[in-house]
């Protein structure tokens, strides 16, 4: 009987360790797994802790040759070694597919995409004899995030939602049974998609429509392109209001003109330029709406390169610049730079450098960091609010 | 005076003359020739076989025919404000070469006639609009014609040769421009240095391959500037400097990388009165950018592109009429959008002054401010 106890309290303890581990979020988990795997590649933690600890990674040999002294050095990553297939969910091996190519890109389609994966992962998911589901899981889970992390390194707000995810598989209570705990895990990531992107949107949508008049015309300005935007444009124009929009595109993806085909679609006016073009354009826009990958803790705006540079000409200007952000977009980080923390473009997109000598390189980030000074107001289902607020916001969501 | 060029006005060749001002009219019209230097070259070219074919019994009546064949190049083409500079510079050179010319005569004092050349004889009156021609005029010109015909014309060809020189050195300064900007380079730019410069600019491209041979080695970044793409023929033309290392990057990225630049290299198009300039689409963003880095933007330019132009202040006024071809952002492939969208990205753009931190000229390094006094000195009438 007291072995009985003393097991339970060694749970407990695991479990509240777990618990901390998961909020800090990053590798450390996979480390945890490390005992409950034994089959997983051995060389795996050592690779992400050495990630983790030098912010540099070892480069293809070629490459590291020619981006010794750029700046971005750090970003062309040697793939990370993947998992062994028989590990990885094929829900999993499809997605990371469609990220690697780009099929999906964006934030909130990333998240969607991932939430209803790692659901088809935990349905499929039986604990096996001797171990409970709250410590198990997430060994079967790291692994297809580890796989999700070679096809394209994951978003900020992947992160936050597989913290979150993790989270609440470790306070599953030990004793539910597989079945019940499956459906509740499954059944809390709805409510989270529910929740944080699905009703969240409808929120901003409904906070953007007031800055926007059915009698005076406006003329937005948006840049490439962003979920949320074109929702909230096309409700705009059901909603009868009167406004034309300027959406300037530039590489290396260009995707305002998805954008763009979307809108006029809908029969919204479209003026249509490219970015450098941008200071001609000015002053005959109203306002500016910008899509987010994330917020970070100090109000300033991570989101897709060039906002920066939209932000700060529309600053220059006095035009007010509005970023549309639901709130698990918010995160715990503060980015010094653009340079430290991004991605660079992918193969398909890379700028047209044929016909030039071996010795040219050429770069594009796919992020930016917009300084909180250039923002007036973040939209999100909570209000529209001054960036320097967010950090409040936060807050006041944890508790 | 309002004068219409004909071939009233030119002795000898008179058609050729008249072809080569509507040829290069028309390349200007077409954008057969683009860029101000190639621009103010063609211009200064023209007004050489101008002056030295120009028919003209007075000094007003050349500088007429030359400010006549200057205004009929800048309404073929108002965005080369290069032209009205050459022309002006042109017009100050003749009247200063004429005065010097009839100051030395007049010291000889041996020859009185030349006195009233100064005073419009009326060598040639054909050229004249009818109603000027009134019969006392056409009598006192003829009776001066026989007086001192021969004496005017001598003197007239002889100060012809003069202005010739004079224009020649206008067009040396202009094919000499990039030599002269670039040479010193290596006082602002070391090899420690990180450049960046965004699409093509000839004085740019050889401001900084000066600077790279003469410190050595230098690391180039290089904004494509679409959608004209010519970072391209940038990118191109750097590489082949040795010890430059040079990656292109897309206009998106201008911003992440700026706290890695040092020195932001740009040319222009025009640079205004008051220190601000008409660049290429994207100077903007660049310097713009680099200001709130607190980057130095260092803008090269030969002088001939410093203009007295009250005109044209207004960024809106000077891009609102020439636009970047809209197939480069938009093709037909793309579908229906094609029909329902307006695209615009205007060629030029105006620069604040307050954005540039100095003119690195062919003829000495100006900060926005002093813009003003150079074109006082160098080019008021």
């Amino acid at each position: 009987m007291p072995e009985d106890k003393q097991k339970k309290i060694n749970q407990k303890s695991e479990r509240r360790k777990q618990k901390v581990e998961a909020r800090g979020g990053g590798e450390k988990p996979e480390h945890m797994a490390q005992p409950f795997q034994p089959s997983q590649p051995s060389q795996h933690p050592a690779q992400s802790s050495a990630r983790s600890d030098s912010g540099s990674v070892l480069s293809h040999s070629q490459a590291l040759q020619n981006t010794l002294d750029s700046p971005l050095k750090h970003l062309h990553k040697a793939p990370i070694p993947s998992v062994k297939p028989e590990h990885v969910h094929p829900q999993i091996s499809r997605l990371g597919a469609l990220l690697s190519n780009f099929s999906i890109v964006g934030a909130n389609a990333r998240t969607l995409a991932l939430m209803s994966a790692l659901k088809l992962v935990i349905g499929s998911y039986n604990t096996p004899p001797g171990t409970t589901l709250s410590r198990n899981l997430l060994s079967v889970i790291s692994p297809q995030i580890t796989h999700l992390e070679s096809c394209r390194p994951k978003s900020i707000s992947n992160g936050s939602a597989i913290r979150w995810l993790k989270l609440q598989i470790a306070n599953i209570d030990p004793d539910m049974d597989d079945n019940d705990a499956r459906n509740h895990l499954c059944m809390l990531i709805d409510y989270y998609v529910r929740d944080r992107i699905t009703l969240a949107g409808d929120e901003i949508i409904k906070n953007t429509l007031t800055k926007l008049s059915s009698t005076t015309h406006s003329n937005i300005l948006v840049y490439a392109r962003s979920s949320i935007i074109e929702k909230t444009l096309i409700e705009a124009k059901k909603a009868g209001k009167l406004f034309s929009v300027t959406l300037l595109d530039a590489k290396p993806l260009n995707e305002g003109k998805n954008l763009l085909s979307t809108l006029t679609e809908a029969g919204i006016d479209c003026t249509y330029s490219h970015l450098t073009a941008l200071q001609s354009l000015l002053p005959n826009i109203s306002f500016a709406l910008l899509g987010a990958h994330a917020i970070l803790a100090n109000g300033s705006l991570y989101s897709r390169a060039g906002n920066a540079s939209v932000a700060l000409l529309s600053k220059l200007h006095n035009v007010p610049v509005y970023t549309l952000a639901e709130s698990y977009k918010f995160v715990d980080r503060v980015m010094l730079d653009s340079i430290t923390t991004n991605e660079l473009a992918p193969e398909a997109f890379k700028l047209d450098i044929q016909g030039l000598g071996p010795n040219v390189r050429e770069e594009s980030l796919l992020y930016d960091v917009t300084p909180a000074k250039f923002i007036d107001g973040v939209i999100s289902e909570v209000g529209i609010h001054p960036p320097t607020s967010i950090p409040a916001l936060m807050f006041r969501g944890r508790v | 005076m309002a004068i219409e060029i004909n071939g009233n006005q030119f002795r000898g060749k008179s058609r050729t003359t008249l072809s080569q001002i509507t040829q290069l009219s028309d390349k200007l019209r077409r954008r057969k020739i683009v860029g101000s230097n190639q621009t103010a070259l063609e211009t200064a070219l023209l007004l050489r076989l101008v002056v030295s074919n120009a028919k003209f019994s007075s000094i007003e009546e050349l500088l007429a025919i030359v400010e006549a064949v200057g205004q009929s190049l800048l309404d073929s083409q108002p965005k080369e404000l290069a032209i009205i500079n050459v022309t002006r510079k042109v017009l100050k050179l003749i009247r200063e070469e004429y005065q010097q010319a009839l100051r030395a005569s007049n010291l000889d004092s041996s020859e009185p006639a030349l006195r009233s050349s100064f005073m419009t004889p009326k060598l040639y009156d054909v050229g004249l609009p009818k109603d000027q021609m009134n019969d006392s005029t056409a009598q006192s010109s003829s009776y001066q014609f026989q007086k001192s015909n021969s004496d005017i014309d001598d003197f007239n060809r002889k100060s012809t040769t003069v202005m010739i020189q004079a224009i020649q050195e206008v067009i040396d300064e202009i094919e000499t421009t990039y030599e002269q900007v670039s040479k010193n380079a290596s006082n602002h730019i070391k090899s420690t240095d990180v450049i960046l410069t965004i699409g093509k600019s000839k004085t740019a491209e050889s401001f900084i391959k000066s600077a790279a041979t003469t410190s050595g080695g230098l690391m180039v970044y290089v904004a494509e500037n679409a959608p004209l793409f010519n970072g391209k023929d940038m990118v191109k033309s750097l590489e082949q400097v040795k010890g430059v290392k040079v990656i292109m990057i897309s206009d998106s990225t201008i911003y992440s990388l700026m706290p890695r630049i040092t020195k932001v290299v740009i040319g222009t198009h025009v640079v205004l009165s008051n220190g601000g300039i008409i660049a290429e689409t994207g100077t903007y963003l660049t310097s713009a950018i680099a200001g709130m880095h607190a980057t130095p933007v260092i803008c090269v330019t030969g002088q001939f592109k410093i203009t007295s132009n009250k005109d044209n202040r207004e960024s809106g006024e000077f891009s609102s009429s020439d636009y970047v071809n809209s197939g480069k952002m938009i093709k037909y492939d793309d579908g229906r959008v094609v029909d329902r969208v307006d695209v615009g990205v205007p060629y030029y753009e105006y620069v604040k002054p307050e954005m540039i931190t100095v003119f690195i000229t062919n003829d000495g390094e100006y900060p926005p401010m002093l813009i003003r006094r150079l074109i006082d000195e160098e080019m008021s009438d």
